[in-house]
């Protein structure tokens, strides 16, 4: 057996050696071979938890302590196990850019960042992987800093994430003050004010209103980054965190935020991906709607659903982002209405729709069973249901929509052969990925089936198909049949909400520059003030000189003055 | 026994002379006395480690005062920023100063004397003595080799810290005065200091709490550190954001542990750090010159270290401690690259600043991991330091926590957007000037620092112990 904090070992080795090493194309395959060992320990690590004592201020121990929990274990494995697919896949796809070396340096750094937030047993370790999250994944979302929009995108997310940061940093010192305490299995309640932080800092990093923005910006960067950071790192981080720490939330009684800004995300996030034509922003608006779906299971105490689609989500959501790294490859292009001919890889189209199918959620993809039980765990609220049904359709609808435009054909020749010549390691990774999903929809099946940790009805299975049928029928009619036409205009104003958020947000940034520029204006007050005293000294200095002006007769008639006025003082007081 | 401590003091004076005598090297003769007040430095906090705070008196005023020097738990880590910051001044020195070399690090090194007698003097008229001295030379460093504004800022340095000078006498009188014994000594006063009437404490506290807000450098008393900050020159500006402003929060550790009146008014000296920690970072965000934008960061973050030492409580003042420390390493860090980047791209402004990571990887990286460790990267002493603060002012003062919290938000706010603008994209522009092996050798001493104490915390907190 193998300490739980000995599976980062092979990453942080791998480190250095990759930064030693000249050739770019060693230093991928040091990579993939240091996450296939990584991996390849996983099965071997103890359970338990384990403390490192780091230091100490006076009589108070702060430790580092790992833990690996059923839960630790899931994260850690659906982390161990696509990370070989992720750095395989970008061996591809960084064949004709030459940065491999920093590429595998901050993805490695972002990897083991991942897997010591899974184990984390205590805040300490947790804050310690959070944060170097969210800084890894600041260098690799601007990994194309020379790129205006990706600097910004990086510097956004960043931002934004850092308020949750420090959100956390601040509610693990209320936590420590109030019990002494950090280890997550020793605590059993938290302060409300420590939970509500603790709320924001999970809302930031899982990308919830009013954070929600950041996430569809993020997709300057490289594709893989975008594959790993929806399907199972940095935004899922949020997610678990909440699962981990239910019963502390659950005491503290702030469950039902989780709910209510779940829903409102997943529904802003539907409507965002319904008009958008970034093949994959639309992608990333589907992981922030799937991440409010969990954070409002989550709400309800349907933990068992949350985790389900937790699993579940990673597996379509990574195959979806290599299948349309492809397409971007092979058409230059990353506009869905410029990207043509998927159906000329026939490996990479069937892989694509596994991915679609499961997204949507059609049975029997675990896709489906994930929706299933989400909406299964709403269903004795009826306002919660309906909005939950229509975020179904809308799903449907719009993967459908992205799949259609995709997949329409071309008469370029070029594009049909780019699309059979792309690397095959981005190929085999896409088409190894869809088999892992169909496995996975397996064991979703057998599990399914047997009721473990959640009650699947049959009215609720039946109901969903239903939803996503009508989904999938209406995106038919819209944009294959093209018999309906929706009106665009309409569709604008009510859907493309996305904007309204960026002139928000650039309106609270420029909020705060015109209170700085003003703070700034009042520092050159206090400033002239303090001068001005300065001054007031060299005029009274001038004044105080004139007196002294060497004639003696003044001399004598101010001696005899202040000889009067002295007098006259001892005389009446 | 060696007298080690007076060893420290004089130690530069040697210097002084080689640097007078053979001109040429001496830049050279100032670096090697800087590493060698660091292993002089790590001698004695071996011998405090291993056997306790220790002193060493000299004979100088009978009856009054003897020139006592002592190594305790309050200044040890004072010690060692003070012997690091300066070592990485006279490296960069090597590289940005060309001209009258030797009487510029003549008054360098005697500059480190007089902050070293500073934080080791045993009492409190020779801490006077050192304190003064210090500004007269750093006001020497600014008007003589400073930037185009030099005269301006230098003068309002010298009066603004000659004031905050003339009030810490007039605290330290009072204080030897109304204390039973008549005496000078720190270690008396910190045992004695209850004795004092009380409302004499709370004069003596106003008086010396003023002289320690201008010297911080905290809000509304800070307009003479921008100009100060940005006018030095580069080894002048690390060294007074980096230890001249830790003066004030040495001062504020010994009155804060002396007088007990202290402790009913710190809630209120807290808020005045609150408000300056969030104050400094809102005016940083719309400065145009990133040195003034530092030197405002810097103000930002002495609040927030002066906020932790009004804690009161042992994780709070641990964590101003450790702070100023790691402030020192991190802000003079980011003062002598601001400085290289000046001397390279011929500029310091935001807006004509353009792709440095591009043009000068090593200024690039280095300044981005400069921002992560200010805006609390864990493994680096900004980490420690957040925690620390925010526990220790959550213990205190409860919610009123979230003000630094709200500064430290802001810092990173402005310092990515800084660096997206300035660093990360626009077109090349022209380098007039190449970093030498000095400046390299200054960087890597710095990050290596502030990496070695952010992984291994508990060197310097065991030193500081329980207080």
């Amino acid at each position: 057996m193998i300490p739980a904090p000995f599976i980062l070992l092979p990453l942080i080795i791998a480190l250095p050696l990759a930064g030693l090493l000249k050739n770019g194309k060693s230093v991928a395959y040091v990579s993939v071979g240091a996450s296939f060992i990584s991996l390849a320990m996983l099965p071997f690590i103890s359970q338990g938890p384990l403390q490192i004592n780091w230091f100490s201020v006076g009589p108070f121990q702060f430790s580092l302590v790992t833990n690996v929990s059923t839960l630790n274990y899931i994260l850690l494995f659906l982390v161990l196990l696509l990370s070989p697919f992720i750095y395989i896949y970008s061996i591809g796809y960084f064949k004709n850019r030459v940065e491999y070396k920093r590429y595998y340096l901050e993805m490695l750094s972002f990897t083991t960042a991942m897997a010591l937030f899974s184990i984390a047993g205590n805040f300490i370790s947790l804050f310690v992987a959070w944060e170097f999250l969210s800084i890894t994944s600041y260098l690799l979302i601007g990994f194309w800093y020379r790129k205006k929009s990706a600097s910004r995108a990086a510097r956004k997310a960043l931002t934004i994430v850092f308020i949750g940061d420090i959100a956390l940093l601040a509610s693990i010192a209320i936590i420590w003050n109030a019990y002494g305490t950090l280890t997550f299995a020793n605590l059993i309640s938290i302060p409300k004010v420590a939970s509500l932080l603790l709320l924001i800092a999970i809302f930031t990093k899982s990308a919830q209103f009013p954070f929600n923005e950041w996430l569809p910006d993020a997709m300057e960067g490289p594709v893989p980054v975008s594959a790993y950071l929806h399907s199972t790192t940095m935004v899922k981080a949020g997610v678990f965190i909440a699962i981990l720490l239910f019963p502390l939330f659950a005491r503290s009684n702030v469950l039902s935020y989780f709910t209510i800004f779940g829903i409102t995300t997943a529904s802003i996030a539907t409507l965002n991906a319904l008009k958008e034509t970034h093949i994959k922003r639309i992608l990333a608006y589907s992981t922030v709607q799937e991440l409010g779906l969990m954070l409002s299971a989550i709400g309800i105490g349907a933990i068992g659903a949350a985790l389900y689609f937790f699993f579940a989500q990673a597996f379509y959501k990574a195959l979806l982002f290599f299948s349309s790294g492809i397409m971007i490859e092979a058409n230059e292009n990353e506009n869905i209405n410029s990207i043509y001919g998927l159906k000329r890889n026939r490996l990479i189209y069937i892989s694509t729709l596994f991915g679609v199918l499961a997204l949507a959620g059609f049975i029997p993809f675990d896709g489906f069973f994930s929706s299933v039980s989400i909406s299964s765990s709403f269903s004795s609220n009826l306002v919660a249901y309906t909005i939950i049904s229509l975020i179904s359709i809308g799903t449907s609808f719009f993967i459908f929509r992205w799949l259609f435009a995709v997949s329409k054909d071309t008469k370029n020749k070029n594009i049909s052969l780019s699309y059979i010549t792309q690397p095959k390691s981005m190929v085999f990774t896409t088409a190894f990925l869809s088999i892992l999903l169909l496995l996975a929809s397996i064991v979703f099946f057998y599990f399914g089936s047997l009721g473990y940790m959640l009650s699947l009805r049959y009215e609720e299975a039946v109901i969903e198909t239903i939803l996503v049928a009508l989904g999938f029928a209406i995106s038919y009619m819209v944009y294959v049949k093209e018999k309906i036409v929706v009106s665009n205009r309409l569709l604008e104003s009510l859907v493309y909400n996305s904007r309204l958020f960026n002139i928000l947000y650039e309106w609270s940034a420029k909020f705060v520059y015109f209170i700085s520029d003003g703070a700034g204006m009042l520092d050159l007050y206090i400033n002239d003030m303090f001068d001005w005293l300065g001054h007031a000294t060299i005029l009274i200095g001038n004044f105080a000189r004139k007196i002294e002006n060497g004639d003696i007769s003044f001399y004598a008639l101010i001696i005899v003055l202040s000889f009067i006025a002295m007098s006259a003082l001892v005389l009446f007081a | 026994m060696i007298p080690i401590l007076l060893i420290m003091l004089l130690l530069p004076f040697a210097g002084i002379l080689l640097a007078g005598i053979i001109d040429k090297w001496a830049n050279y003769i100032a670096s090697l006395i800087g590493l060698l007040e660091i292993v002089l430095f790590i001698y004695a906090a071996h011998i405090y480690m291993s056997s306790g705070p220790f002193s060493e008196s000299f004979y100088f005023i009978p009856g009054v005062a003897n020139f006592e020097l002592i190594v305790n738990n309050l200044n040890i880590v004072f010690l060692f920023l003070t012997t690091i910051v300066f070592f990485a001044s006279y490296l960069s020195n090597g590289f940005f100063i060309k001209e009258e070399r030797s009487s510029y690090n003549m008054l360098n090194m005697l500059a480190q004397s007089t902050v070293l007698g500073m934080f080791l003097s045993g009492n409190l008229l020779i801490l006077y003595l050192f304190w003064d001295v210090s500004i007269i030379l750093f006001f020497f460093i600014l008007f003589h080799f400073g930037g185009l504004d030099r005269r301006y800022a230098s003068i309002k340095f010298a009066l603004y810290s000659l004031f905050s000078g003339s009030l810490l006498l007039i605290g330290i009188i009072m204080i030897y005065f109304y204390l039973p014994m008549h005496s000078f000594e720190i270690s008396y006063l910190m045992s004695h200091g209850y004795q004092i009437p009380i409302n004499l404490q709370l004069a003596i506290f106003i008086l010396l709490m003023i002289s320690f807000l201008i010297k911080i450098p905290s809000f509304p008393l800070h307009s003479w550190a921008p100009d100060a900050y940005s006018e030095a020159t580069p080894g002048g500006a690390m060294l007074l954001a980096g230890v001249v402003s830790k003066f004030g929060i040495y001062g504020m550790l010994i009155l804060f542990l002396s007088l007990p009146i202290a402790r009913s008014y710190s809630f209120e000296v807290a808020s005045i750090f609150a408000i300056s920690a969030l104050y400094g970072s809102i005016v940083a965000l719309s400065q145009k010159n990133i040195k003034r934008m530092l030197a405002y960061l810097s103000i930002s973050e002495m609040g927030i270290i002066g906020f932790a030492v009004s804690t009161f409580n042992v994780i709070g003042i641990s964590g101003a401690i450790f702070g100023s420390l790691s402030h020192a390493l991190i802000i003079s860090l980011l003062f002598m690259l601001v400085f290289l980047i000046e001397k390279v791209f011929g500029t310091s402004m935001l807006n004509r600043l353009n792709n440095v990571i591009v043009q000068y990887p090593l200024i690039g990286y280095s300044f981005l991991f400069g921002i992560l460790a200010t805006i609390g990267l864990p493994l680096t002493t900004g980490f420690i330091t957040d925690l620390l603060v925010l526990i220790g002012g959550d213990k205190s003062f409860g919610l009123l926590i979230l003000l630094p919290a709200a500064a430290i938000i802001l810092n990173a706010a402005y310092l990515l957007w800084t660096y997206e603008r300035s660093f990360l994209v626009g077109e090349n522009m022209e380098i007039y000037d190449f970093v030498d092996e000095n400046a390299k050798a200054a960087i890597a001493l710095l990050v290596l620092f502030i990496i070695i104490i952010g992984v291994m915390p508990s060197i310097l907190l065991n030193m500081v112990g329980t207080l």
